[in-house]
């Protein structure tokens, strides 16, 4: 591998066999692997390990809905665990929009019906999108209305991984 | 690119900021597009699209199939890319891949709507022969032949050109095909379906430089981005999709404005996009 004078990041998101309502062979998801790759990217401090890949590995168990964002959420979790630099925790909400409603969270159901999906990833610290994608037609209010409500989450997801991240730390001094 | 020096980069970012480009443009221009249809005479609709030394080919296959069990009422589609080793020294080997996929998945988002199917450029349920049995699956393959920036919106010019080329031939059903069966069906050689490609969105990407954004990057300007936020509009002015590429961080009153630009851009982009593929169907019906 070429030497490079900031870190690597190296994401694989994969699913097991019967995570999936109906049986998946391929379970690598090359998409979800980007995907990720993109929404961590942004919040790692890649110049303090030069010389260095840190390798995310994430295994969907069961896919029950919103499986990206808790994936991400989860990296983050354990990047913070792992003690590698980050300028802040990375957070994701995702919603979908049924009809004229916006429902946050949706579980598989949800989603195989939905008219439109946004997805926000964010450090809630400092207020910065990392990554944002939307699918579906949307109006620009509507867009409004559903980045504050993921963004209102995402900080609310964010104080209670702080909470499990100090609750770890004091539970293994012990 | 790794290939610049700091004069060259600061003179890109020093532009930018004056509202004046290395090419002259301003921030907020597109480079000349060129459009060029029915390129592959195998295929059921092809384009070409130039955008300054960006070329991308798209075409269109359309082939009989089984609808999902899922969503017995509608049809397939599905878009790939291919990135050319002869496009960009890095896209040898397996070195396109990542973007290759990368960009799939972006004009998914961006051009398939949700998972209903609203806000789709392309309405699924016009794709079913019959219920549950027989549909059409549409293979959207593009291909990058030269690469200078900007691929996703030329890329989603080419499939919105590819479309309006397309023509699927009129299926009979013979009656009288019951139960668990396949129906037969006598494809026409003659008479085929035009796509209504009035609703099928552009994508508009903004790439933010310093504190600027500017739309259809070169790949020079890519090279300084920190982020660049690709976003589908369709006639209506409705966003259908957005994505996010680069590590960077965006403040979401910044997002907000990006869309706004963004449907003020696409505006011009997609009359220019229309005049452009109707010269080049009358081009290719008198030759």
């Amino acid at each position: 591998m070429m030497y490079s004078d900031i870190g690597r990041l190296n994401c694989n998101v994969s699913y097991t066999t019967f995570a999936t309502p109906v049986r998946a062979q391929g379970s690598d998801r090359k998409e979800f692997s980007s995907m990720l790759h993109k929404a961590l990217e942004g919040a790692i401090i890649l110049e303090t390990f030069p010389k260095t890949t840190v390798d995310v590995f994430a295994l969907v168990l069961e896919s029950g809905g919103s499986d990206l964002p808790v994936v991400i959420s989860c990296a983050s979790l354990a990047l913070a665990d792992a003690g590698i630099l980050m300028y802040d925790l990375v957070t994701s909400v995702s919603l979908s929009c049924l009809g004229k409603n916006l429902v946050i969270d949706p579980i598989l159901e949800e989603e195989s019906y939905q008219d439109g999906s946004l997805m926000i990833t964010c450090m809630p610290s400092r207020y910065e999108v990392t990554q944002l994608t939307i699918t579906g037609e949307w109006s620009t209010p509507k867009i409004n209305e559903g980045m504050q409500l993921c963004l209102d989450a995402c900080s609310k997801l964010a104080n209670i991984m702080r909470s499990c991240l100090k609750e770890a730390t004091t539970s293994s001094q012990e | 690119m790794g290939g610049l020096s700091l004069g060259e980069k600061n003179f890109i970012q020093g532009g930018i900021a004056q509202d004046l480009r290395s090419d002259g443009r301003k921030r907020l221009t597109y480079r000349p597009v060129s459009v060029e249809t029915g390129v592959i005479p195998q295929a059921n609709g092809s384009a070409r699209v130039r955008m300054g030394a960006t070329d991308v080919i798209s075409s269109v296959k359309a082939e009989l199939g089984k609808p999902s069990s899922l969503q017995p009422d509608k049809g397939k589609v599905s878009i790939y890319v291919d990135c050319s080793p002869t496009a960009a020294p890095m896209f040898e080997g397996r070195g396109g891949d990542e973007l290759s996929t990368d960009l799939s998945v972006a004009l998914q988002c961006c051009l398939l709507g949700g998972k209903s199917g609203a806000g789709a450029g392309i309405d699924l349920s016009s794709l079913i022969v019959v219920e549950g049995k027989m549909c059409w699956g549409l293979y959207i393959d593009c291909l990058v032949i030269s690469s200078d920036g900007n691929l996703l919106d030329a890329l989603g010019a080419a499939i919105k050109a590819a479309l309006s080329n397309t023509g699927i031939p009129r299926v009979l059903v013979a009656a009288g095909a019951s139960g668990d069966e396949q129906p037969e069906v006598d494809i026409s050689d003659e008479e085929f379906l035009q796509f209504d490609t009035s609703d099928i969105p552009v994508i508009v990407t903004l790439t933010k430089v310093g504190r600027h954004y500017i739309v259809d990057a070169t790949s020079e300007e890519e090279s300084q981005m920190s982020s660049a936020v690709s976003i589908s509009v369709n006639r209506k002015g409705h966003i259908c999709g957005l994505t996010k590429r680069g590590g960077a961080g965006l403040d979401p009153s910044i997002i907000l404005d990006m869309i706004s630009v963004a449907k003020h851009v696409s505006e011009q982009l997609i009359n220019k996009l229309d005049s452009e593929i109707a010269a080049a169907e009358a081009g290719e019906d008198d030759s």
